[in-house]
């Protein structure tokens, strides 16, 4: 079973020294867009990111929104997926426009845009408690 | 060069594998800038089997493989003891006491150290153990009272340094 992809590894890796060096984020800023890409990662098989498909970000965005929190056993919340989806979305901002990648990366940059979630959902999708929450 | 504290050369001997974070990954000098300890020592770890991310330059290591590598060191290392047992420090390894015998030291109303000797090698084996939990340890064991001895014995001689003025 395929637990990492190396060359991902190496992406990441240059993408955290980034984060950390050029836009001077704190650490728990570049732990938690370590997670989010895990998260993806994970779904998508450890994938190359160079093969990266608004079809994935799409499919992840609904499987993330099913996924149930290992604390609460509740699905997760609003703010989680609007974190996770944020981080991802910077993520492939800055993968298409770096140097050693922009040659293999035919994704324009407008499908990458796919990520945002709605931050006021409908009160459909959440309960009533919530929207009240999110209304005000 | 300043003497290392007990605290410093624990972290450096004993490397804590909550310090690594899962989703990260490392270059072996960010490993060993991490735990104080040389790159030549994280170079052993590889040798003995930490996994690399792959066979390219620089060598990284993934944090989760890192984490499970650590872990499970530590528990290699850790030999517990049976209820009946005691740990031999010239074995190496948790003994039963020859005889099935143990004597039973008294430090406080309740704690002690049991004290046996080792089967194979006749060394003296020494293990702390709880007062409440000497009649489950006595089910498999027998054991002799230190103190009480002593004081059938009568070996207990009083000071001679007294400050009391003798009459």
């Amino acid at each position: 079973m395929i637990k990492h992809s190396a060359e991902n590894e190496r992406i990441k890796r240059n993408y955290f020294a980034y984060l950390k060096e050029a836009k001077r984020h704190s650490e728990p800023t570049v732990d938690a867009a370590a997670k989010a890409l895990s998260r993806f990662e994970e779904y998508t098989g450890y994938r190359d990111f160079k093969a990266f498909h608004f079809g994935q970000a799409v499919a992840f965005k609904r499987h993330l929104a099913e996924q149930k929190g290992q604390r609460s056993g509740e699905k997760l919340s609003k703010a989680t997926l609007h974190a996770t989806l944020k981080q991802l979305r910077a993520f492939f901002f800055w993968l298409a426009g770096s140097q050693d990648i922009r040659h293999v990366f035919s994704i324009p940059m407008r499908t990458i845009s796919i990520y945002p979630i709605k931050r006021h959902a409908s009160p459909q999708l959440i309960g009533n408690s919530k929207c009240r929450r999110w209304s005000k | 060069m300043q003497p290392q504290s007990k605290a410093a050369r624990l972290r450096k001997h004993r490397p804590n594998p909550c310090l690594v974070k899962i989703h990260r990954n490392y270059t072996v000098e960010e490993i060993a800038h991490r735990f104080g300890i040389h790159k030549n020592t994280v170079r052993e770890w590889v040798k003995a089997g930490l996994p690399t991310s792959d066979k390219k330059r620089p060598m990284l290591i993934l944090g989760n493989d890192l984490s499970a590598f650590l872990q499970a060191r530590r528990a290699r290392n850790k030999r517990p003891c049976q209820l009946d047992e005691i740990y031999c420090v010239r074995c190496r390894a948790p003994k039963r006491p020859a005889g099935c015998m143990a004597e039973y030291q008294p430090i406080t109303g309740t704690l002690g150290n049991l004290i046996g000797i080792c089967p194979d090698c006749e060394a003296m084996m020494y293990r702390r153990a709880s007062r409440a939990k000497l009649p489950a340890i006595q089910e498999k064991l027998s054991i002799t009272f230190a103190e009480e001895e002593r004081q059938v014995n009568k070996t207990y001689q009083p000071t001679v340094n007294s400050d009391y003025r003798q009459e």
